[in-house]
């Protein structure tokens, strides 16, 4: 019975060393997507030949409409966001003036884009695409 | 009232320590061969406890035993420390799951959409039909009308140390263009807030 209660005592010690440790250690992890996905442009899309009403019919409603001095563009933006927050710490204030913390954080937030840019006609005169989502989560954080 | 300890015993009949199960109506002294059922249910309940040693015991020879509350006084003290254990381990396990729906509501309807004829509803009708519109942008040919709404939906998890939130954001859009003659020449919408859901972030 002396080894049943030691080990039941360890577990007890264990238990309540991982109670103390959780209010000092945390992991948090983040995802934010802003918008729906922005597909290709159509291999049919060509500056002096697509209009504005074609671009409407196939991406619907711009994210924001800007008047660029005669010109007019269309602007489609998806935001994805990645976070993660690791955070070790004794918190002894009240007791030492030192605490003892380690904080690390990291924020991602990556853009699809694709922007059309209208003559005073309603023609295409430049388009760009920009999928920054599909790059590597990781190498794209430290590049 | 009886409990039950269950006892390992090896070869030489020597009892070895193992967990003390709390079970009523049995009769004393009545010695039970144990089943393969509960031969697993005492290795879960081991491996939970971390008394490996016990297991290697756990053979052909194991028997289990039935005791009164009288045969040991410890017995109490016994249950106390695994309730204590029980609510431990429980609150270690303790989490919370949130889920969040935000709304960021204009009353348009899209249905509406099928009575704008380009280059001919003019701008007053089209905030007859739709309302003040969310944003007037001012072109050099004319303005454009914005209607815009979103849904939001969040999903979030705590597990002691660990959290994971998510949001997904979708928004409707409607967008008229007005030319100079404060008439629609063209328009475009999409409605993606149908598609925001909830998730994990992995």
């Amino acid at each position: 019975m002396r080894c049943h209660s030691r080990k039941v005592m360890w577990l007890v010690i264990a238990l309540l060393a991982g109670h103390v440790i959780s209010g000092c250690v945390s992991l948090r992890v983040d995802k934010i997507n802003d918008g729906a996905d922005i597909l290709p442009p159509p291999e049919g899309f060509m500056a002096g030949k697509t209009s504005l009403q074609e671009v409407l019919l196939y991406y619907g409603a711009p994210t924001e409409i800007l008047d660029m001095q005669g010109y007019l563009a269309l602007h489609y933006q998806r935001t994805f966001y990645r976070g993660g927050h690791i955070s070790i710490g004794v918190p002894l204030g009240d007791v030492f003036r030192a605490s003892p913390n380690l904080d690390a954080m990291a924020d991602l937030v990556r853009h699809d884009a694709i922007v059309f840019i209208f003559t005073t006609d309603g023609l295409l005169k430049d388009m760009s695409y920009e999928k920054s989502t599909s790059r590597p989560l990781w190498d794209t954080y430290w590049e | 009232m009886y409990s039950i300890e269950a006892l390992l015993l090896d070869k030489k009949g020597q009892a070895k320590a193992c967990p003390t199960f709390a079970l009523s109506d049995l009769r004393p002294d009545i010695y039970l061969a144990l089943s393969i059922p509960l031969r697993i249910s005492l290795w879960i309940y081991s491996m939970a406890v971390n008394v490996a040693s016990c297991i290697k015991y756990s053979g052909k020879d194991a028997i289990l035993r039935v005791v009164t509350l009288g045969e040991r006084g410890s017995i109490h003290m016994k249950k106390a420390c695994w309730v204590v254990v029980a609510l431990l381990v429980i609150s270690c396990f303790n989490s919370c799951a949130v889920i969040g729906r935000s709304k960021d509501f204009r009353p348009f309807d899209e249905s509406a959409l099928k009575k704008v004829t380009p280059g001919k509803t003019t701008a007053h009708e089209v905030m007859e039909l739709f309302g003040a519109p969310s944003e007037v942008v001012k072109l050099s040919n004319g303005n454009a009308y914005v209607y815009a709404r979103s849904l939001s939906k969040a999903t979030g998890l705590w597990l002691v140390i660990l959290t994971f939130a998510n949001f997904d954001i979708q928004h409707d859009r409607i967008v008229f263009f007005i030319n100079k003659d404060d008439v629609v020449s063209h328009y475009g919408s999409s409605f993606k807030t149908e598609t925001a859901s909830y998730e994990m972030p992995f």
